[in-house]
């Protein structure tokens, strides 16, 4: 076989590919890449205690050997921590990966009181690992796929085969397929290829760092995606309801998490209307205000200088710069970030008659409704909505308000991922759905958008 | 983009026209004065942090008036939080009740009140312990005021503040013009024969005075040759003299006897009034037109048996 | 889909009462009203039932739905423009839901049903709100002898069968006029009759008779607690829900019937147009609402000839 001189041709000037002949056999691996206690444990000892070698899979104890048929499969094993064995007429590739990666962290984006502390880590193995522990079933299939020309980096499909749709299953496949880039860093960079880069500011896709998650994603009917080297997973198809509620509702009592579950739908809304509900009962219909309230109002707002509703646009963005400049620092200047803004443009600001404190009020009412949903996107998202209800309140008041509900509602309506309807439990109104989500309920039921298999608990 | 684009120019463009008000331009008007000599005097008195002020104008017509008042002031005037309005005795109390019912912008749920003097505003926030007075001793609102105003068939009726500044009676009206102030005994008949309870009777009861206040009141017209007034009442005892021993089954049963025919003969008297006023505060006009569907004979023409049933069913803290 | 083609043509079938129709029967049935409403519920619960057509293509059909368009954003915005935006030229304030119709109508279909079912869940929200905090001020001493004659009982049940089940013609497939929507239509005639009831309840023959907006007037007489009060801008979301379900349908219908479905995006400013140059005479109006009922009538039948007709030949 001419795969030696391929090697040596093509891997020329790569100084870590190490070949190393031994009693006619050839040894081709990538140090960084590979283990060498593994090398020295699964390959060399073997051989080394043998005379005369006549078929090289029965003599290595290690556990995973793999065949290799053509010169494309072996520089895709090499390059992935392999060793290959060459001798005169096979070639295979043993698993000598090393252990580049960090521990089995807790999760830090979503985390929880009560539930498991586990999270994903960058090697795609451990991640397997994590979610396999938690289904044993035969069922749950993962289709693996390399993309990138350079990266080659792994990717997997996860879903259970006889409660997954078929035609969901596929049209990722195709997707995955068709996939052509140089290469690709993070999950997060793989959800542009899924989906067509629409108008729409909501996330296509739910990322999460618990296993948990996943596999009760997966139980549902889901697709999950999963990718070397990031620590988060894309859940397929993700609906609204989704992002507003965590999963670690499910470990507590039902009656006490559906008050929690209204009051998030509720900070929901609260963190996209209130700004604009503000301006415009303030400026508009103030005869919904009751009598001592609207007093109270005037009063604070004696000598601000600024129209309402500039006071608002001005309040919201230095808002922003605050959450922003917050998240890129890093966390040991956080604090004197946060005692700046709280002071200054809390305090002062108010004391120096630039705002009143009602909209100081108002806005920490938005941001912090805001700040209940762990995705940073669907808080992206949810400020594009708070500034074009703004705008429209600022010059129609509370029939604005009116008009830019219903085109919110249109808004979201027409937004599919995979063809399933982002709004989903909502409309269409599935009540299986919503007593996972919105509420919490016993549910028997699958629902019917994302399985074909009715019931739970049936085989 | 180009949307956004689209949505800041307009942002731009429109704000501060059109209904655009920010509230530093607002008068809150609490209560309106409204006087008419030769032409409208208003005095409209404006909310403001802990205390109010009141501005005056006049003007041949009450929109020209308003606008008098506007131009001593840097702000608009705003009804929709209004607490009372308050009326002199020589204003039509019709073209002004439809001048604010026009307007979308004014609340229906303050007071309506006819003044005997226009030096109201001698404290802070007049308009609205006003509105809470009234509010508390259950007076008919603006909204209830309209209702009778535009029946053909029953005059109205309208608290009337004294030059105390306080609400001893009630106007009522005949047709356009005041028939007669009511007392304060007889408001408290008015409210018994309206449905409305609170009101507290005074009896005699062996030469001591005895007084009840009406919990739960229901009143029924029955009417044929005659009209039938039935008023059957619930009433807790608030005030008797202690030589009175109400421990005794007997003695409870004679003052309900008393109270009886007290209000009875206070009713009689009440009615006989009305008649002699021509000022049909109560609507009976418009439930015989509603019985016979005409009104060959009014209200004035029937007589009338008065039945009362009182029941005392509390006596509060005290066994005798 | 059956259940949403349901709560579409609930909202819509209360659409036409708001400012025309509900003032209106009011002011001639008086205290007979519900006698009207019976009746009416019950002739338009016929109708619905046996009237089976399909909408062809004709340039008859978008010029009828062209109509109910100007008549439903007609009271759409003089509606807003006397609640909400007392001081906003008339053309300002349709532009907004031309925007919205326009945006709407150019997604797919599906949209509108999917709009109308959560519109429909905010709608009974409000109403249920608008209902009990009401209740308490209603009297049956209203319902007095107000010398109404018989005839006026039954025009206006007429006249109720007429404005309820015209806007659901339009929506009319020849699969979908079942049983269900008899149902739909009988709960929508049912919240549309309590509102009629409480108004008249509340404001008694006379306020009736002289107010605009009697169903609006006694929303101001809303008071949660002795706190909230004067919500009646926010709970009249009820009518413009209603209203733009009702321009959605008509528009859709518009759409259905040309050829090229782009057609809408030049028709309806024109539409908002010749609304607003009507709303310069304020004569006209008042002629529209006065013959209102005739106008429809014509309509509906003109809609019913066209389309039966056609379908028999084909």
């Amino acid at each position: 076989m001419n795969f030696l001189e391929l090697v040596q041709e093509e891997y020329k000037e790569i100084s870590d590919l190490v070949i190393k002949p031994i009693k006619g056999i050839h040894l081709i691996y990538l140090e960084t890449l590979a283990d060498q206690d593994k090398i020295n444990d699964y390959i060399l000892k073997a051989v080394a205690s043998k005379r005369i070698i006549t078929d090289i899979k029965k003599v290595l104890p290690s556990p995973n050997v793999k065949d290799i048929k053509n010169y494309k499969e072996l520089k895709l094993y090499l390059e992935t921590g392999f060793t290959i064995v060459l001798t005169d007429n096979e070639a295979i590739a043993i698993e000598t990966k090393a252990n580049i990666t960090r521990s089995i962290d807790t999760p830090s984006t979503e985390p929880t009181i009560f539930g498991p502390k586990d999270s994903l880590t960058e090697n795609y193995q451990i991640n397997l690992g994590l979610i396999k522990r938690r289904i044993k079933s035969n069922h749950l299939k993962n289709e693996v796929t390399y993309i990138g020309r350079f990266t080659k980096t792994l990717i997997s499909t996860l879903y259970i085969d006889n409660v997954a749709e078929k035609e969901l299953v596929d049209q990722v496949r195709e997707k995955m397929q068709n996939i052509v880039i140089d290469g690709i860093n993070d999950i997060g960079e793989l959800k542009q290829f899924l989906v067509k880069e629409t108008k729409n500011v909501f996330p296509a896709f739910k990322m999460t760092e618990r296993p948990d998650i996943i596999a009760k994603s997966l139980l549902e009917g889901k697709i999950v995606i999963l990718m070397d080297t990031s620590p988060y997973a894309l859940i397929i198809p993700s609906f609204l309801a989704d992002f507003i509620n965590p999963v670690s509702d499910d470990y507590t009592k039902n009656i006490n998490v559906n008050f929690l579950k209204i009051l998030r739908f509720l900070c929901f809304f609260l963190s996209i209307i209130t700004p604009a509900f503000y301006v415009a009962i303030t400026t508009f219909n103030q005869e919904t205000i009751p009598t001592s309230l609207l007093i109270n109002f005037q009063a604070q707002r004696e000598g601000v200088p600024f129209p309402a509703v500039i006071e608002c646009l001005i309040t919201l963005i230095i808002c922003e710069i605050l959450r922003e400049s917050d998240t890129r620092f890093p966390s040991s200047y956080g604090s004197a970030i946060s005692i700046l803004g709280a002071l200054v443009l809390g305090d002062a600001a108010v004391s120096a008659g630039i705002v009143s404190p009602i909209m100081i009020i108002v806005i920490a009412i938005t941001f912090i409704s805001s700040l209940i949903f762990t995705d940073l996107e669907i808080i992206n998202a949810i400020r594009h909505w708070r500034f074009f209800f703004l705008v429209v309140c600022s010059i129609y008041g509370l029939y604005g308000i009116g008009l830019s509900l219903i085109f919110f509602i249109a808004n979201m309506s027409n937004y599919e991922v995979f063809n399933k309807p982002y709004f989903y439990p909502i409309s269409p109104f599935d009540p299986s759905y919503i007593k996972e989500t919105l509420f919490k309920m016993r549910n028997t039921r699958r629902s019917k958008i994302l399985s074909h298999n009715k019931y739970k608990g049936e085989a | 983009m180009k949307k956004l684009i689209l949505l800041f120019i307009t942002l731009f463009l429109v704000t501060g026209c059109y209904n655009y008000h920010d509230l530093n331009e607002l008068g809150i008007a609490s209560s309106i004065l409204i006087d008419y000599t030769d032409q409208f005097e208003v005095t409209v008195e404006i909310l403001e942090d802990e205390k109010s002020e009141t501005y005056k104008g006049s003007g041949k017509t009450l929109d020209n008036a308003f606008n008098n008042i506007i131009l001593g002031t840097e702000r608009d005037l705003y009804y929709n939080h209004l607490d009372a309005i308050i009326l002199t005795e020589n204003v039509n109390v019709k073209d002004i009740i439809s001048y604010f019912m026009r307007n979308p912008e004014v609340n229906n749920t303050f007071y309506l009140v006819i003044t005997e003097t226009t030096d109201i505003y001698k404290e802070d926030k007049f308009g609205k312990t006003l509105s809470n007075i009234l509010k508390r001793d259950n007076m008919s609102n603006f909204f209830d005021i309209t209702q009778t105003l535009f029946e053909e068939n029953q005059d109205m009726a309208i608290p009337y503040l004294n030059r105390q500044l306080k609400i001893e009676s009630i106007a009522a009206y005949d047709e356009q013009s005041i028939a007669f102030n009511l007392s304060l005994e007889e408001i408290d008949i008015y409210k018994l024969l309206t449905n409305n309870t609170g009101s507290n009777i005074v009896t005699s009861y062996e030469g001591e005075n005895v007084e009840i206040k009406v919990n739960e009141i229901t009143t029924k017209y029955k009417l044929n040759d005659e009209i039938k007034i039935a008023i059957e009442l619930e009433a807790s005892l608030v005030e008797i003299d202690q030589t009175i021993d109400t421990s005794n089954l007997d003695t409870i049963a004679k003052i309900e006897e008393s109270l009886n025919k007290e209000i009875v003969k206070q009713t009689a008297t009440f009615i006989d009034k009305l008649k002699y006023t021509k000022s049909d505060i109560l609507g009976i006009d418009k439930m015989l037109y509603n019985k016979f569907h005409n009104l060959l004979k009014t209200f004035e023409d029937y007589n009338y048996e008065i039945e009362v049933k009182t029941h005392i069913n509390k006596k509060g803290l005290l066994l005798k | 889909m059956k259940r949403e083609f349901n709560i579409l043509n609930y909202l819509n079938s209360r659409a036409l009462f708001m400012g025309i129709g509900l003032s209106k029967l009011l002011i001639q049935a008086h205290e007979y009203i519900w006698i009207s409403l019976i009746l009416g519920t019950i002739i338009g619960a016929i109708l619905i039932h046996f009237v089976k057509f399909k909408m062809k293509k004709s340039l008859l059909n978008v010029v009828i739905c062209s109509i109910l368009f100007v008549i439903g954003l007609n009271i759409l915005i003089n509606m807003i423009s006397t609640m909400y935006l007392t001081e906003m030229p008339k053309l300002l304030v349709g532009i907004p839901i031309i925007l919205l119709v326009m945006y709407i109508l150019n997604k797919r279909e599906v949209i509108i049903y999917r709009v109308a079912n959560i519109l429909f869940v905010l709608n009974i929200f409000l109403y249920v709100v608008a209902m009990l905090s009401l209740v308490s001020d209603f009297h049956l001493e209203n319902f007095t002898y107000s010398n109404t004659p018989i005839q006026n009982v039954i025009f206006s049940a007429l006249e109720f069968a007429l404005f309820s089940t015209l806007p659901t013609l339009i929506t009319r497939d020849e699969n979908t006029a079942n049983i269900s929507l008899v149902k739909t239509y009988i709960i929508s005639a049912i919240t549309m009759g309590t509102w009629f009831l409480l108004t008249y309840g509340i404001l008694g023959a006379n306020l009736v008779d002289i107010y605009r907006y009697p169903e609006y007037i006694i929303l101001k007489k809303i008071s949660i607690m002795n706190f909230l009060e004067n919500i009646e801008n926010i709970v009249s979301f009820v009518w413009l829900f209603d209203i733009i379900i009702f321009l959605l349908c008509n528009g859709n219908a518009i759409k259905k019937n040309v050829d090229n479905p782009k057609v809408i995006n030049i028709l309806l400013p024109i539409l908002l147009l010749i609304t607003a140059f009507i709303n310069r005479f304020y004569i006209l109006i008042l002629y529209i609402y006065k013959y209102s009922s005739i106008i429809l009538l014509i309509l509906a039948i003109l809609l019913f000839v066209a389309n039966k007709k056609r379908h028999q030949t084909s």
